[in-house]
């Protein structure tokens, strides 16, 4: 392993992460606009027994907000329980960002390493919706949309905290891994 | 074990000099790296974890307390909370850094190297880390003192960005030194 090699690889990856991060608000904010965009599209129904509903920039423009309720429980003025569910919009901008950083820093050729940013990203969605589903699934035992045993609630908490807070570092590395993948599979 | 020398960060350019890597190596690094990820992030389900953390969490305190001092600030130390009449930071659990050294230490566990590099690597990784975060609260309390409209963007974009870099330097240091020792 060359040094210069790891030391340029660096300086790629942290500038586009510094860049996509830190440099330009405005693609953090397209992300969290095409975030909720799409979290109303999975979550927001008019049928089922669980009523969503994404805020725009409340409580704040850094966080994303769902509001869930039981519609069992809702009175017909639709008073009733609800559950805020707040997602901060970096954290998953960052893990996309962190993602592209290292696809794009990849010394290979362009058009493979665009198909492996884009697949990756198309996976790191994937995650996220998942642990938006599971998030929503886990708090909405507040407004028994769920049941589940004490017991339970501390490892689904705990479970619920690892993917939106732990794995937001461990996925992108491994989205990156596996877009390598076709290489050392040849080898 | 030859041949699996494949691990964040690197390109596969990096890996190529090295002419062991193949599939099987990189299947055995991710499914390592994702199963110490997994293992270490259940960490806190351990009876005692929360205490652990509590009282990393007071020593943390009292570390930025000291630094502050350093630099001249009357700061006191309550629990958790290191404050002056000015401004007050409150240490919880997530300022502990704790995601990142974990993170940091899957990929060290992970990486197939010999225990002594290991140890050394996790022990250097967790004074880098641990070290950065308590310049991360020391510079968000200064912030705070000096322009106080600027402690959000600093503790919640600037920071956070700056400890994943970090932590991505600290893991090509870590792939050199370990591969260093591979190859002696």
């Amino acid at each position: 392993m060359q040094r210069k090699t790891v030391v340029r690889f660096l300086l790629i990856a942290l500038g586009i992460y510094g860049v996509l991060t830190l440099g330009w608000s405005g693609f953090g904010d397209l992300y969290a606009r095409g975030f909720r965009a799409a979290l109303r599209a999975m979550m927001v129904s008019n049928t089922g027994v669980r009523e969503a509903d994404v805020l725009d920039e409340q409580p704040s423009s850094t966080v994303t907000r769902i509001i869930i309720a039981n519609r069992n429980l809702l009175a017909t003025d639709g008073s009733g329980p609800i559950r805020n569910v707040d997602f901060p919009n970096s954290t998953f901008w960052q893990a996309t960002a962190l993602f592209f950083a290292l696809s794009l820093a990849t010394s290979r050729p362009w058009l493979p390493r665009l198909l492996a940013a884009g697949a990756g990203f198309i996976n790191m969605q994937t995650f996220i919706a998942g642990t938006v589903s599971f998030a929503l699934w886990n708090e909405g035992r507040h407004v028994e949309l769920s049941a589940i045993s004490p017991a339970w609630a501390a490892t689904t908490d705990q479970l619920q905290f690892i993917l939106t807070e732990q794995a937001t570092l461990v996925v992108p590395v491994l989205a990156w891994l596996a877009g390598l993948w076709p290489i050392f599979k040849r080898r | 074990m030859a041949g699996t020398q494949a691990m964040p960060p690197a390109s596969p350019e990096l890996a190529g000099d090295a002419g062991e890597l193949n599939g099987k190596a990189v299947r055995g690094f991710i499914l390592r790296f994702a199963g110490f990820s997994l293992m270490l992030a259940l960490a806190p389900l351990i009876p005692g974890w929360d205490g652990l953390v509590s009282h990393y969490m007071s020593t943390l305190a009292v570390l930025v307390n000291g630094l502050l001092h350093l630099f001249g600030q009357p700061t006191q130390l309550e629990g958790a909370n290191v404050f002056t009449s000015a401004f007050h930071v409150t240490l919880a659990p997530h300022c502990s850094a704790l995601d990142i050294i974990l993170f940091y230490s899957a990929t060290v566990l992970a990486f197939p190297t010999s225990a002594v590099r290991k140890i050394v690597g996790l022990i250097a990784g967790f004074v880098a880390i641990a070290g950065l975060n308590l310049v991360r609260i020391a510079t968000v309390y200064l912030t705070g003192i000096r322009w106080p409209a600027h402690v959000q963007s600093v503790h919640e974009e600037l920071w956070p960005v700056l400890l994943i870099m970090g932590t991505v330097v600290l893991c090509a240091a870590w792939v050199c030194y370990a591969r260093k020792g591979r190859a002696t």
